[in-house]
């Protein structure tokens, strides 16, 4: 029953947020003690599974085939849930913090632990009917967090969550029907499940990839089913940050991994042309994200449009089916995650020191909080792609993917949205810094150093990733190999 | 051992920024010491470097960073630009530690002052295309705090065209890196050369991407805009070094994409030949009317690197009798660092000062200031190119090399090139003359010789300096020209030149040129910008009411393209909200007929049957209902409009959900 270790990194948090709701703590001091250590473990629990070098799979149960919940480890899932697990924690250290100025901490902290249960469960999920299972939970998770503040307006932009959501969901589901009615198999599997291509009509697999493509295109924030993401910008920094920047988004995408690489095969979409129609909501994505974010005022929605873009970054690099579009689009999930999770903690950080939300009132704001700011800029030229940061280096794969693919316009609106983040970002920081009165010393307001030093080793992470990407580069590399 | 010298001369100056800092944030004397120490050390260190490379060049190679590794690579050919940069940045160092003592920001001043300087040895020294991008953007972003240190409007504004432009285009360059790597697979600039000569068309957009992208550097018309607005803005220190060394820059990427990559494509050298001439003339020209004196020098800087563009057109258009034209470019590299510097740090004195670099304020203010009149003639006589001054030496140069090509070519087009050359450098000499006569000739009650005491040793030091090596090139120019022997190498070629430079065939266009800048000065300066208002002499600059290539063309056509993209995305963003909204009112519109007693049995049926469905969803209020609402008097819509009260969100997107399926399987049943 090796296998079965796979269950801990899994079941332990989900099991730990409910026995959460029922322990009464002392002191905030135990109770911050009970959750840092939680997310620790689960994440030493991640790194135990992914270091045995053997493929584990476990069955949790089995009614027939298509009824079958089926967990499975294999490296892109690792890649996932590391990702996941290691930005839970520097958000749990944020979020400690953070959430002390807000009300309903114990509901806060039981979704959030879930929540790292939830997404462990999608990277770790060995087929398809797993992976909806955990998806649809992720949305109910997630959903008390987005309406956290229990204002008409979070509860308008919770609705809106629900809704979109649930029909993303609703278009996964038929596309499953479907799928399995041609398949009988929804097994994860390099290269796909579709072994018997002539007999089956390639009209219909194209008609079921596009269902399942937008279904999961709803989370990865697809135009045109991308407006529920500025709108939950109403839920406290840490879900805009860590949810709605990297897990929630992310698992769309990675859905979207699993849908083309392992359940159609890399040769199938390209025979019907399935990355055809959905490059242009992609190239829609890119361009749209990037340029509403420009008409943002309010910081949070201007980053969460930007998200928007960036999340069309990955999608391209996955719908243009050859290796380096792969690779530069698995390393932009990753450097995105990093990248975002700073930006948007740093926004956190200004809202909790002076309550400031919006680009106007942050003028000067630079001189006040200078490292926090600082990081800032330096997460925003590398959002740009802009070298030595990590953004560049996703960047550099994706074009050169485009243009291996013969698709010179990808690389020219990679480039043209670059010029636009640069438009949208640098303003930011610009007034941050050069406007304003100047400060005194005395008057610096850095926040604390518990949102401070997640802050720091971030930027930390995103030079040392631009500089020496060879490191997580490797490990890509030997996924896409064996995908595409 | 020396490949380790290598990595150090490109990490010391990246180092010493950050000790830098933190010592200023102690004690601000003991940081100055320290600046000037690093920038010497450098420079000593890369003096002492010269034997090694002269005998070979030197690389180095660290695998694993940003994926393709570093490589880094020095040869006699970037020798020389290294060398200078290191060289300038020790002058523009010690001036610095007078000059800036009045401004803010001192410690991000020197910090950012030295990590510019590293990155553009990065420049330099980048063997990798890659390396060298990534150095590129870092010295764009460093150099913009340069440029915006004043932090006031004009200077913010400056900044912002600047860091504009330099966005912009360091993204076209990369697209120009991604076409090639991908087309060639190299990114090493020498495999790169060899690769290449075999590709198609597509060569020449690959060559004019990457053009396009270092062109903003080297302020090629018509993306020039950038540069006399952050010129002037940077302090002076500042505005020497962006002037002397970062503009070459991008002219060091030109050079190696058209000289090297392109091995001095016909086609191509033939466009940088024209580019160099619309840049010589249109800079030049521009600085006639100018009436800050910074910004005049920034027109300048801007007419030289049309100089030195077509020289690097000449490269290729003379073939194999290049070597000349090799020369005449290095030469004026060199040689323009040196005498721009030099003039940068004489106004930079006056703005020290007086905080003011207008010519009408300034005007007569250096009448009895000795060391300062002198230092700034030199190098006033050195950009025009008279003799005994280096200008004189490069300027003659390439002009021979332009005659060969007029020999070799023997076409009409190259008679009027010449033409054009010297009506460059006459325009050269009139706005110099304009300088000199207007702030160290004209007679000011207001400036008797007093300031004397602000202007120190430290200031004029450098001045002096650059000043002897002006006129030690000007007289004896085989000492360095001996030493470019080696340079010719990295352009495949091995040769020779020599000139009598000092000869009648040579003073000839230099007297011609004279005689006609003084005929512009008198003419035009005099004559149309010189306005006598009250017994005060003031220039006028009736250029500013000209179109602006900034204003007028590139600010509307991206502002027009802003608007409409705007708009078309707005309409998608809420694409999907707009069309259900639509869906519900028109149903709400359909509902809204008020179904009166009295209509046929049909509808009063189809009536019920909605009812039925409401009391289906909507039990709670069945029996409220009943009592109060007659059946004929209500309507659908109220009945919707209470549905969608009552459901809760989850409910509602349970009923989506239902619904969406419903659809699709009767679709797919059908």
């Amino acid at each position: 029953m090796r296998g079965i270790s796979i269950l801990f990194p899994l079941f332990f948090p989900i099991i730990t947020s409910l026995a959460f709701g029922t322990i009464k703590f002392k002191s905030k001091r135990a109770r911050n003690i009970y959750l840092t250590s939680t997310i620790i473990i689960n994440f030493l629990f991640v790194i135990n599974v992914s270091m045995t070098n053997a493929s584990i799979d476990f069955h949790l149960f089995k009614v027939n085939d298509f009824l079958d919940i089926y967990f499975k480890i294999d490296k892109i899932g690792i890649l996932f849930s590391l990702l996941a697990s290691c930005l839970w924690i520097f958000t749990t250290f944020y979020s400690i913090e953070y959430m002390s100025h807000e009300r309903k901490e114990k509901r806060f902290f039981i979704f959030f632990i879930l929540t790292l249960g939830i997404t462990v469960g999608i990277a770790f999920s060995g087929n398809l009917f797993t992976l909806y299972i955990f998806y649809e939970l992720l949305t109910l998770a997630t959903f008390p967090l987005v309406i956290h503040a229990g204002s008409r307006e979070a509860l308008e932009s919770g609705k809106k969550y629900l809704v979109y959501s649930f029909t993303g969901a609703t278009f996964v589901l038929l596309g499953m029907i479907l799928l399995f009615s041609i398949s009988n198999n929804m097994t994860f599997i390099e290269y796909g499940v579709l072994t018997d291509l002539n007999s089956i009509n390639q009209n219909l697999i194209l008609v079921i990839y596009m269902i399942l493509f937008l279904g999961f295109g709803v989370k990865a924030a697809l135009v045109p089913f991308h407006s529920w993401l500025p709108s939950a910008m109403v839920a406290p920094t840490p879900v805009s940050s860590l949810l709605h920047a990297v897990a929630v988004v992310k698992s769309g995408i990675f859905a979207i991994i699993r849908i083309t690489y392992f359940i159609f095969g890399s040769d199938v979409i390209n025979k019907v042309q399935g990355d055809f129609y959905i490059s242009f909501l992609v190239i829609t994505t890119i361009l749209l994200g990037s340029l509403l974010a420009l008409h943002q005022e309010n910081l949070k929605k201007r980053l969460a449009y930007s998200t928007v873009s960036q999340l069309g970054y990955i999608l391209l690099g996955l719908v243009m089916i050859n290796d380096n579009a792969l690779t530069g689009g698995l390393l932009h999930l990753v450097n995105h995650a990093v990248i975002k999770i700073i930006l948007f903690f740093c926004v956190g950080a200004i809202y909790f020191m002076t309550g400031k939300k919006t680009i106007s009132e942050i003028k000067g704001i630079g001189k006040q909080m200078p490292i926090t700011m600082g990081c800032f800029s330096i997460a925003a030229i590398s959002l740009i792609g802009i070298p030595p940061t990590n953004g560049f280096v996703s960047k550099w794969y994706l074009a050169i993917g485009g243009l291996r693919a013969d698709r010179v316009l990808f690389s020219v609106i990679l480039l043209l949205s670059a010029l636009l983040t640069a438009a949208y970002i640098l303003p930011i920081v610009i007034t941050a810094f050069f406007q304003g009165e100047k400060v005194a010393k005395e008057d610096h307001i850095e926040p604390p150093l518990r949102m401070l030093i997640p802050i720091i080793l971030l930027t930390g992470i995103v030079i040392a990733l631009g500089l020496f990407p060879n490191f997580v580069l490797n490990f890509i590399e030997s996924i896409t190999d064996s995908i595409v | 051992m020396n490949n380790i010298v290598l990595l150090v001369i490109l990490l010391l100056p990246l180092v010493a920024s950050l000790i830098s800092f933190l010592i200023g944030r102690v004690n601000e004397r003991n940081r100055d010491i320290f600046n000037i120490i690093a920038t010497g050390a450098e420079l000593i260190l890369i003096t002492l470097f010269y034997k090694k490379v002269s005998v070979q060049a030197v690389d180095l190679f660290v695998p694993d960073i940003m994926g393709t590794g570093l490589y880094l690579k020095l040869d006699m050919f970037r020798y020389m630009f290294v060398w200078i940069t290191a060289f300038i940045w020790f002058l523009t160092t010690i001036y610095s530690t007078q000059y800036i003592l009045k401004y803010k920001h001192r410690n991000r001043y020197y910090s950012f002052f030295l990590l510019t300087l590293g990155s553009t040895i990065g420049i330099f020294i980048s063997e990798n295309l890659l390396n060298l991008f990534t150095f590129f953007e870092i010295m764009s972003f460093t150099s913009y705090f340069l440029v915006i240190h004043d932090e006031d409007k004009y200077s913010h504004d400056a900044g912002k065209t600047y860091i504009e432009m330099a966005i912009a285009g360091g993204l076209i360059l990369l697209m120009g890196l991604f076409l090639l790597y991908d087309y060639t697979g190299a990114l090493n600039i020498s495999e790169i050369s060899i690769v290449m000569v075999s590709l198609g068309n597509i060569k020449y957009l690959i060559s004019a991407l990457i053009i396009i992208g270092f062109g903003v550097k080297a302020s090629i018309v018509p993306l020039h805009v950038w540069l006399p607005k952050a010129h002037p803005a940077a302090p002076a220190p500042a505005s020497a070094v962006l002037s002397g060394i970062l503009i070459k820059t991008g002219i060091f990427g030109i050079l190696i994409t058209v000289s090297i990559m392109m091995n001095g494509d016909i086609i191509l050298s033939s466009i940088m030949f024209v580019l160099g001439f619309i840049n010589m003339l249109m800079g030049g020209f521009l600085a006639l009317f100018q009436r800050n004196i910074k910004r005049i020098l920034a027109y300048s800087s801007m007419s030289q690197a049309g100089y030195i563009l077509l020289g690097i057109g000449l490269i290729g258009l003379l073939k194999e009798y290049k070597e000349i034209a090799i020369y005449g470019v290095m030469m004026h590299i060199f040689n323009h660092a040196i005498f721009k510097v030099l003039l940068f740090l004489g106004v930079g004195i006056i703005y020290m000062i007086l905080h003011e670099a207008s010519i009408n304020v300034v005007r007569g203010f250096g009448r009895h200031k000795v060391i300062l009149k002198i230092v700034f003639l030199i190098g006033a006589l050195s950009v025009m190119g008279i003799p005994g001054f280096n200008g004189f030496i490069s300027k003659t140069i390439l002009h021979e090399a332009l005659s060969e090509a007029h020999h070799i070519y023997n076409n009409i087009w190259f008679t009027i090139a010449e033409i054009a050359f010297t009506i460059g450098s006459s325009f050269t000499v009139a706005y110099l003359l304009k300088i000199f006569v207007a702030v160290f000739i004209d007679d000011n009650e207001k400036y008797r010789g007093q300031y004397k005491e602000h202007i120190k040793l430290r200031a004029v030091f450098p001045m002096v300096i650059l000043s002897c090596i002006i006129i030690y090139i000007g007289i004896k120019p085989y000492t360095i020209m001996s030493i470019m022997v080696k340079t010719v190498e990295a352009f495949g070629i091995e040769g020779h030149f020599e000139t009598d430079f000092f000869s009648l065939t040579n003073y000839k266009p230099v007297m011609i040129s004279v005689l006609l800048g003084l005929l512009i000065y008198y003419t035009v300066i005099k004559g149309k910008l010189l306005r006598i208002t009250n017994g005060k002499k003031e220039y006028i600059n009736p250029s500013l009411n000209w179109i602006s290539l900034e204003n007028d063309v590139y600010i509307p056509v991206v502002r027009t393209i802003f608007v409409i993209s705007s708009k078309i995305f707005h309409f998608v963003d809420n694409l999907i909200i707009n069309i259900i909204e639509c869906i519900i009112s028109g149903i709400k519109m359909l509902n809204d007929i008020e179904f009166e007693n009295g209509e046929t049995k049909t509808i009063k049926n189809s009536n019920r049957l909605n009812y039925k469905k409401f009391f289906l969803y909507n039990k709670a209020h069945k029996i409220k209902k009943n009592k109060t609402t007659n059946v004929e008097d209500s309507n659908l819509g109220n009945i919707v409009g209470l549905i969608r009260r009552n459901m809760n969100s989850i409910i509602y997107s349970v009923f989506i959900f239902a619904m969406i399926l419903t659809i699709f399987l009767i679709v797919l049943v059908l």
